[in-house]
């Protein structure tokens, strides 16, 4: 291919304009294959500047100096040195250090990009071959990644041109109300029951007005009726608030009814939103955060969610309304009368704001007091064997109430601003109520009229006492809906976490996969770690089985994690019968790849459950026949139960042996085209190795296998072995072919081995 | 092995090599603390690139002024963990905190993922580790400002 050609091949990278604009014009006739901004001066602090590479230049513009440019054919080297928390890209021209380009986490993934990019166009070392030119078009994932034209963040390419960032600016609370999208039929008619149950719980005091006006205030009215018309008049407007009542409580019976029976439909939905996405999340995810803390967002989180969706919610707005309504009523009867009732309403308002920014604040730091507190029993009581063992049963007591008296000093504080806040509001309301009686008293005896009667006096102060209780309720809820709005924020920060392995539109499926794996320069870094691959290059055949060893932290694990695509290469390209990995059906690519772990995991439930895990449907035959295939089957019929023996946590306790063949006989009837075992035999004693031996020796008949062993010996059904150190390839070949190799990786690690067996023996 | 006979030379392309009496020079040596959080300024580690330990200085106290000088700048310029000397908002709308601070090296904005991201430490500061991975420290609590202090609401 030539240069022209290879221009043509990869893809332009354009330059943003501002970058563009810093390079005063140097770039106007180059052609750009990338670029990455690095945000550390040589001094270590924060600084904006930019590396650009072209097909001839390595150009740098920083705050501090002017543009250099560097020709990629005079650069000797090219590394990026590690160091804690900034990485430094040192470029060495002449025996001399030329440029040193600093940066952090930040744009760590661009600048290694960039450097993979200039050591491809550096001049080549003798021997050294050069890359293929596919590698530069698989980056693809990187690259791919639009900006979004509002916040400026990349877009993944999941979320296929929806910047995910800005679709989450609307507020946490009205996010929540989402969920109650599918149910908004039964939401409506709770709304308007609502209404109607707040429209009429007026009627009793307006009736009392009545009443009194017309049967008890001598003064007035009441006073030219007969006795009999008086206790009429009584009979009748007690009636009519009777009346006013039942019908009130019965909407609010149908309103409840609705309520209870959406809440309980919406927290299942709920728990099943979190715990749903929590599974299409990445191991990476899961690397990370503590396991306690997840349940707890599934649980507890999810469930003051629901509480304040139903009941939260709507009694917000029928609060509110009654505010509206009941105020409404009383201007209309008397508007004096109403100013005084209402005069309490603007300090209310102020302290029940103040209250809810200050118990939000409270409430969130509580959390993560509380969270402390749970962590650290959630930390020693699985480890309660370890703790009892170095009797430490008192420090973990210390340990535990360091942190419980550090959370019960912060509650404590928090229910001292309660406590304060609480009276204040509560006295407001009773000087609100007194001052109605001032009011009406004094407009009832100096200006006595029909508006200004005993009745209506007697009205407000039954609108006054209902009036407040919303208000009341208002102030309260204030403490739900900031405990709901930080139950949100933990609920969301799973929700709005994005799955990093996912299937694209259109993601390939097949009958039946042949099972044939190639690596090509497949590189792998986890998070801020050394590369844990290094341009890895293997082509397994269908059927094949390879064996992985080398030392600890070779890489082994990762090779296989990658095939299972638990992560996604960071470099390079891993193909399954010559289809990228990334282009099948993540969850349908899974469902072909066996894996048997060093400790199998079994889940809480019978064996039969368990050997059923990867299908389902299976017959108790088919269980039986995986069973014996993995010389499982004579133990588990040992067992008083059976099959049907329970499993797992507080569950029968199996010896490593049992619990192995178990998740082979699982793998067995998985059926699956490419198996790996990981470790599988590390954890027995001889007598149950030949036991498991022969029981993978069935299973990885047929199937692609990649077998990772410490222990060698268990690596001699082995077609071929591939001995990984540092995260790259040193060896591959048969045993034989392998311990010939002078001062060879593997051929050291087995004499070391072998030594240590006959020493074993010995003893 | 006595600390104070080894000599640290620093080359032109900026690799440490370090040189002890009858032994081979060893070329691009790496400089890390063993406690970088509780004891910073002890037990220091000098180690060749491929990670192994050559040398463990417990005290800097008895190296010579120009190797020490070496050593500090080392790992000056090796370790970054810039200290948040003020918060100035923390925007926890989104599912994730974006934190607008003061750091000593500089303002920054970045985004923390979630509150396990703030670690307590013993002696009552804080780690904060954002979504890169990269991790800052800051002083305890009511050490901070006020203005910062409000900043830091809900979180601690």
């Amino acid at each position: 291919m030539s240069d022209e050609e290879k221009q043509k091949a990869t893809k332009a990278t354009t330059l943003p304009e501002n970058v563009r604009a810093r390079f005063n014009g140097q770039l106007d006739n180059a052609q750009i294959i990338a670029w990455a901004q690095f945000d550390l001066d040589d001094h270590n602090r924060y600084a904006e500047a930019y590396a650009v590479l072209t097909h001839s230049d390595l150009l740098i513009v920083t705050e501090a100096q002017p543009t250099r440019v560097i020709p990629i054919n005079s650069i000797e080297e090219a590394a990026i040195v590690e160091g804690l928390g900034v990485d430094r890209l040192n470029v060495i021209v002449a025996g001399k250090l030329a440029a040193e380009m600093r940066y952090t986490r930040k744009t760590r993934r661009e600048m290694t990009r960039l450097q993979r990019k200039l050591e491809r166009r550096m001049p080549r070392k003798e021997g050294k071959e050069l890359p293929p030119d596919w590698l530069e078009n698989v980056e693809r994932q990187a690259e791919a990644t639009e900006h979004c034209p509002r916040c400026g963040s990349i877009i993944p390419a999941y979320a296929e041109g929806v910047c995910p960032r800005c679709q989450q600016t609307r507020k946490i609370l009205w996010r929540l109300l989402d969920v109650a999208q599918p149910y908004r039929r039964r939401v409506t008619a709770a709304l308007v029951l609502t209404c109607i149950v707040t429209g009429l719980s007026t009627l009793p005091a307006v009736f009392l007005r009545y009443l009194v006006d017309g049967s008890l205030d001598l003064n007035r009215r009441a006073g030219h009726l007969s006795m009999a018309q008086r206790t009429h008049n009584l009979f009748f407007w007690s009636a009519a608030i009777a009346i006013a009542v039942i019908v009130t409580q019965s909407f609010g019976y149908g309103r409840l009814q609705i309520l209870t029976s959406l809440g309980t439909q919406m927290a299942r939905d709920l728990r099943h939103m979190v715990y749903e996405h929590m599974h299409n999340l990445s191991l990476r995810f899961f690397a990370k955060r503590r396991t306690g803390s997840l349940i707890t967002r599934v649980t507890n989180d999810t469930d003051r969610l629901w509480d304040f969706i139903v009941f939260g919610s709507v009694n917000l707005i029928r609060d509110i309304l009654m505010i509206f309504v009941f105020a409404g009523v009383m201007f209309y009867f008397n508007w004096r009368l109403a100013i005084a009732a209402l005069l309490p309403v603007p300090p209310l308002a102020i302290l029940t704001y103040y209250r809810s920014r200050t118990m939000q604040n409270m409430f969130g730091r509580l959390w993560t007091y509380w969270s402390r507190m749970t962590a650290v029993v959630g930390d020693a009581l699985p480890g309660v064997r370890v703790v009892k063992a170095f009797s430490s049963e008192k420090r973990e007591l210390e340990r535990f109430d360091a942190r419980s008296d550090e959370y019960t000093v912060h509650e404590q504080e928090t229910n001292r601003v309660w406590a304060t806040l609480q009276p204040v509001i509560a006295a407001t309301m009773q000087l609100g109520r007194t001052l109605v009686w001032v009011v009406g008293g004094w407009l009832v005896i100096r200006q006595p009229s029909d508006q200004n009667s005993l009745g209506t006096l007697f009205m407000f102060n039954a609108f006054v006492t209902s009036f407040y209780e919303p208000i009341m309720e208002l102030a309260n809820s204030n403490r739900m809906v900031t405990r709901a709005a930080s139950s949100a924020t933990r609920v969301f920060e799973v929700l709005d976490t994005a799955p990093e392995i996912y299937s694209s539109t259109g993601a390939l499926t097949k009958q039946r996969l042949d099972g044939r794996v190639e690596f090509r320069q497949v590189s792998f870094s986890y998070e801020g770690a050394q590369p844990a691959l290094r341009e890895v290059s293997l082509s397994v055949s269908p059927g094949e089985m390879i064996g992985l060893c080398g030392p600890s932290g070779a890489g082994k694990s990762t090779f296989v994690n990658l095939i299972c695509r638990f992560y996604d290469v960071t470099d390079g390209q891993i193909l399954i019968d010559g289809v990228d990995v990334r282009d099948y059906d993540v969850k349908w690519l899974r469902r072909q790849i066996g894996l048997v772990l060093q400790e199998p995991y079994l889940f809480h439930g019978t064996i039969a459950e368990n050997i059923r895990y990867g299908k389902p449907d299976a017959s108790e035959k088919e269980i039986i026949a995986a069973a014996k295939a993995a010389n499982a089957h004579d133990f588990i019929v040992g067992f008083p139960d059976g099959y049907d023996t329970m499993v797992g946590e507080r569950g029968q306790s199996l010896s490593g042996g049992e619990r192995q063949r178990i998740s082979i006989a699982r793998a067995i009837l998985h059926n699956p085209r490419i198996l790996i075992l990981d470790e599988a035999t590390s954890s027995v004693d001889t007598e149950t190795e030949k036991q498991i031996q022969q029981a993978l020796d069935r299973l990885v008949e047929g199937r692609t296998t990649f077998a990772i062993a410490h222990r060698l010996s268990t690596l001699q059904a082995a077609d071929r072995l591939v001995v990984l150190e540092k995260g790259k390839i040193v060896e591959q070949g048969l045993h034989s072919e392998l311990l010939d190799i002078k001062d060879g990786v593997y051929a050291k690690l087995h004499k070391t081995q072998t030594e240590m067996n006959s020493v074993l023996a010995l003893t | 092995m006595t600390e104070a006979t080894f000599d640290l030379i620093e080359d032109d392309t900026g690799n440490l090599k370090l040189l002890r009496p009858g032994e081979e020079a060893v070329e691009k040596v790496r400089i890390r603390r063993a406690f970088p959080w509780s004891k910073p300024d002890e037990f220091i580690s000098i180690r060749n690139s491929e990670g192994k330990e050559l040398l463990l200085l417990e005290t800097l106290a008895g190296v010579a002024p120009s190797v020490r000088e070496t050593i500090e700048r080392q790992l000056g310029d090796t370790i970054f963990i810039p200290t948040i000397t003020r918060v100035d908002k923390i925007d926890v709308t989104f599912g994730f905190q974006q934190w607008h601070v003061q750091t000593d090296r500089g303002p920054a904005e970045f985004r923390v993922q979630e509150r396990e991201d703030i670690r307590f430490l013993p002696d009552g500061r804080y780690s904060i580790r954002d979504a890169d991975g990269n991790i800052y420290a800051m002083r305890p609590r009511q050490e901070m400002d006020e203005h910062s202090r409000r900043a830091l609401g809900p979180l601690i």
